[in-house]
């Protein structure tokens, strides 16, 4: 196998050109023994094997007729990646973008990695993706070589056209792609310069928004089948209960086909509650039989309280913890005189994630033993291995077709509805079922973005060099929901933006971290533990420049200048991975951002501006906010800068839109939200207690895009983490009062205005 | 909790409904009349994604009992427009507003409601208008972006 190749994606799969029938072109990926389907071959076939069409994976499609066909093996739920994937394709293709037809991938692990989320899919996709198409370009030119005979560099090629200029003549892609597809695949194909590319870097619209803007776009929700039954299920509202229910009163409701229990799965990361089921034929019965049901629960663990394991996180980081990240000696560097210290405690609550569709799944378990599964998720090959575990089948048994979300946030990568889809659908005599979550169930057992409290202890030379950083992090952790390979540190998934990839040169620091183990289980949230480190390191170096008498953004200027980047090296059982922060680039982006926002500390009475700075896997961004607070109004978010340098920008307007959305969806979270856990229940069933930022909270934001040739890193999560330390900042700025905890409304109901 | 026949006027065509009456509008939509553009995202009045048009004003389809509908009209997303072409459609497209998209249908009936009282809404104006709905994906301010362009375009005819 060529090593090139093999290492574009994963070591077991090839890059194929081939032909199809109707005389199509195919170009994607075969793999040798990733999934199940392709298992039985013995060894790997040579890359030259001819490969039947239905092993391949394809990206992309050139059909006869000149149409193109993409599928998106990332999942869509707003962020444009169907756009901005295809506009990696057809730019290195040079195809016709007019032409150009996308769909969505089924769960297939011959795709390569189809799970969408911590903001990787442009990061992941940007090689393999343009080598190749510009793979097939190069057989298509080849092909229209041969067939005109002249020679590959007098033809020029634009929108699926070959054209040869001195004979005027010229042949279509889809009249080449029989022939090209018998060319032997070319090598190390190089993909274009800046300067040659079409699509990437210029502003694409979504093209979904036409069905959108019509109600015509299907969602998970609005999938559909003959004789498909709706299935809700009561959950067992605190882990280990029993119910007590009248189903004969549930059976009595018009609709309502069937009333039974479905076990909890605690495997991880399901951890499926189970409860009382209800299949019905349409939504209202199956509402009313829930009702009807008049669920009493017995027994379980009801003793879990935010308070107390908000008094457990205070607890736990007054001890030492587990350090797994270190540099220098501080305890050493503490004996420098005239040292300026500050201590301080930064806390953030569970947060729902709260998507607009709640959750749903559909699956149907045909005669044949086959089983279909539909719905919206981030990770369709979780869902489709979900659904095959708890039926008890082989992998191969089951497909998966992933539907367009109502929002993702992290929560559709778990697939917990999946497998309770199955679990319903087991119960059904072979009709579909789509399970569906009502918004109180969605609220109420969500997997939940963690609590966490961190300690901070930082010390500085009266001139403002950062001497020493202690940090101590609690969280109810996310990584204690996976069964974790062994050699994985405890804070592997809540380390994000500290330890080796704290932002500052400091020359001693210890991060520490204790886990405060729940009931509640925690999952990813778009941001993840970026959101909370973020809010403690950039909270913190605000207090270091105010014990200092410093401006927060000339003391952020000094601290980045002293060293170009900063470069760690974290062990991980994988190998060692570089962390390359990089100080000029983060120093621009903050001060495009503060310039834009017309950087004044204090401009004027109840008036603030806060700043925060952050890289965030490769991105760069500052977030600048300016706030006004009134005694009788409470708090007015004025403006917000976001400037973010992402390396190379591929949709500039998708891009845009992630960052105001981060933005947004950060300021909900400072502002307003908040899960509690009172007797081992979550508090909050809709968005009336669950508070979301609406229309009037959200002030005008403007977007830096910075142009950076670096290639592209993600933007989904960039914007989030960014808000609550600039605001808590603007506040400090406005009010001399610091707030540590987050939603600043209930931890200052003063700021809170007035409707 | 009977099982009756509703007659419903929707998007400009008289439809036959079997449901109990006490069923929300908004699953007689989804679930009866195939008409899934309304969207289910609270069940309780807090988020406005099932926005309808009511009588010509917007309300919130989850909060509406299907017998209460007899002698009304209602306009869906689906009828906002024959073909897609409402200016605020046209401005949703251009301005490519949506983002997960989920919300939009109540935003867009939303917002079609408001230019049809406040032909040249203020920032507040729109700031009201839009409180009782959400979106999580935050596309806010390219809504209220749209909604300003279509009511400047209205007020140069
Ligand atoms: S679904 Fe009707 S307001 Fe939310
Ligand atoms: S566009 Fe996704 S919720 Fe509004």
């Amino acid at each position: 196998m060529n090593p090139r190749e093999a290492n574009t994606i994963d070591r077991r799969r090839f890059l194929v050109v081939t032909a199809a029938a109707g005389g199509a072109l195919l170009v994607g990926l075969h793999a040798d023994d990733a999934s199940a389907k392709t298992r039985k071959h013995a060894k790997p076939p040579p890359a030259a094997a001819p490969v039947r069409p239905n092993e391949l994976a394809a990206w992309i499609r050139i059909n006869r007729d000149n149409s193109i066909e993409i599928a998106i093996p990332r999942q869509e739920m707003g962020q444009g990646v169907s756009t901005s994937l295809m506009m990696l394709l057809v730019d290195e293709l040079d195809g016709d973008v007019a032409r150009v037809t996308t769909y969505q991938a089924e769960a297939n692990q011959k795709y390569g990695p189809q799970g969408t989320g911590g903001s990787q899919s442009i990061k992941q996709s940007w090689v393999p993706l343009r080598e190749a198409a510009a793979t097939a370009r190069a057989m298509l030119l080849q092909a229209a070589s041969l067939t005109l005979k002249v020679p590959v560099q007098d033809l020029t090629v634009d929108k699926g056209v070959i054209t040869h200029a001195p004979s005027r003549r010229s042949l279509r892609y889809g009249e080449l792609a029989a022939a090209a597809a018998s060319l032997p695949k070319p090598e190390n194909v190089a993909t274009k310069s800046k300067e040659q590319r079409k699509l990437i870097g210029k502003p694409m619209r979504k093209r979904e928004t036409r069905d959108v803007v019509r109600g015509v776009q299907l969602y998970g929700i609005d999938f559909k089948l003959p004789g498909m039954l709706v299935g809700m299920i009561e959950r067992t509202p605190v882990p280990g209960a029993r119910p007590r229910y009248d189903a004969a009163a549930a059976m009595r409701i018009a609709g309502v086909v069937k009333i039974f229990e479905v076990p909890a799965v605690a495997d991880k990361p399901l951890f499926i509650r189970g409860g009382v089921a209800v299949l019905a034929r349409d939504t209202w019965s199956a509402m009313q039989a829930r009702h009807a049901l008049n669920v009493t629960w017995d027994g379980g663990n009801a003793n879990e309280e935010s308070t107390l394991v908000a008094a457990k996180q205070a607890e736990a980081v007054q001890r030492p913890g587990a350090q797994f990240a270190s540099f220098g000696d501080i305890d050493g560097a503490l004996t420098i005189p005239d040292l300026v210290a500050v201590a301080a405690e930064y806390e953030m609550p569970m947060l729902a994630h709260a998507t607009m569709e709640p959750m749903n799944c559909t699956v149907q378990i045909n005669k044949d033993g086959t089983v279909q599964g539909w719905g919206p998720s981030q990770n369709p090959v979780r869902a489709q291995q979900t659904i095959a575990k708890l039926l008890g089948l082989d992998q191969a048994k089951v497909t998966f077709q992933p539907l367009v979300m109502g929002g993702g946030l992290g929560r559709r990568s778990n697939s917990d509805f999946a497998g309770e889809a199955a679990l319903l659908a087991r119960q059904a005599d072979g009709a579909p079922v789509k399970l569906l979550w009502t918004r109180e169930d969605d609220f109420r057992f969500d997997h939940y973005h963690p609590m966490t409290r961190a300690k901070v202890e930082a010390w500085t030379t009266k001139d403002g060099s950062l001497v020493a950083w202690r940090h101590h992090l609690a969280s109810t952790p996310v990584g204690s929901m996976f069964a974790l390979a062994p050699g994985t540190g405890p804070a592997a998934f809540e380390s994000a933006g500290i330890g080796d990839g704290f932002l500052y040169d400091a020359p001693n620091a210890s991060f520490r971290f204790s886990g405060v183990e729940t009931a509640t289980p925690r999952w990813w949230w778009r941001g993840v533990s970026w959101v909370y480190n973020v809010f403690a390191v950039e909270s913190a170096i605000d207090e270091l420049a105010n014990a200092l008498n410093q401006d927060p953004l000339a003391y952020r200027e000094q601290l980045l200048s002293r060293t170009k980047q900063v470069t760690r090296v974290q062990k991980h059982a994988r190998g060692d991975e570089e962390i390359v922060l990089d100080h000029a680039r983060m120093t621009k982006v903050m001060q495009e951002a503060t310039q834009r926002i017309g950087w004044n500390y204090q401009p004027g009475p109840g008036r603030g501006m806060g700043l925060a700075v952050y890289e965030y896997d490769g991105s760069y961004a500052a977030i600048a906010a300016e706030i006004a607070v009134d005694a009788k109004a409470g708090m007015q978010v004025k403006r917000i800068v976001a400037a973010a340098d992402v390396g190379t920008i591929v949709n500039p307007l998708a891009l845009e839109a992630q960052i105001v959305g981060g933005v947004i969806f950060g300021l909900s979270s400072s502002l307003r939200e908040r899960i509690t856990i009172e007797k081992g229940r979550v508090a909050q069933a809709n968005y009336g207690d669950y508070e979301v930022a609406r229309m009037p909270d959200i002030p005008p934001i403007e977007v830096i895009l910075l142009e950076n040739g670096a290639a592209p890193t993600g933007a989904g999560e960039l914007a989030v983490p960014g808000v609550a330390p600039a605001l808590a900042n603007a506040i400090f700025a406005a009010t001399e009062i610091r707030v540590r905890k987050t939603p600043f409304y209930a931890a200052r109901p003063e700021l809170k205005p007035a409707v | 909790m009977a099982i009756a026949r509703h007659m419903v006027k929707v998007n400009g065509v008289r439809r036959t409904v079997k449901a109990d009456g006490d069923m929300p509008l908004l699953w007689a939509l989804r679930d009866h009349l195939n008409l899934t553009g309304s969207k289910y995202g609270c069940g309780a009045g807090l988020c406005g994604a099932c926005t309808v048009h009511v009588d010509g004003r917007a309300t919130r389809s989850c909060q509406v009992r299907l017998a209460d509908t007899a002698k009304k009209t209602i306009t869906t997303i689906e009828g906002l427009s024959k073909d897609g072409t409402h200016p605020l459609q046209k401005a949703w497209i251009e301005h490519d507003v949506p983002q997960c998209g989920y919300c939009q249908a109540g935003h867009l009936m939303q917002a079609a409601d408001l230019l049809q009282r406040v032909k040249a809404p203020s920032d507040a104006d729109i700031d009201e208008a839009f409180r009782g709905l959400v979106c999580r994906c935050g596309t806010q301010p390219r809504i209220k972006k749209a909604v300003l362009a279509v009511a400047k375009a209205g007020a140069r005819k």
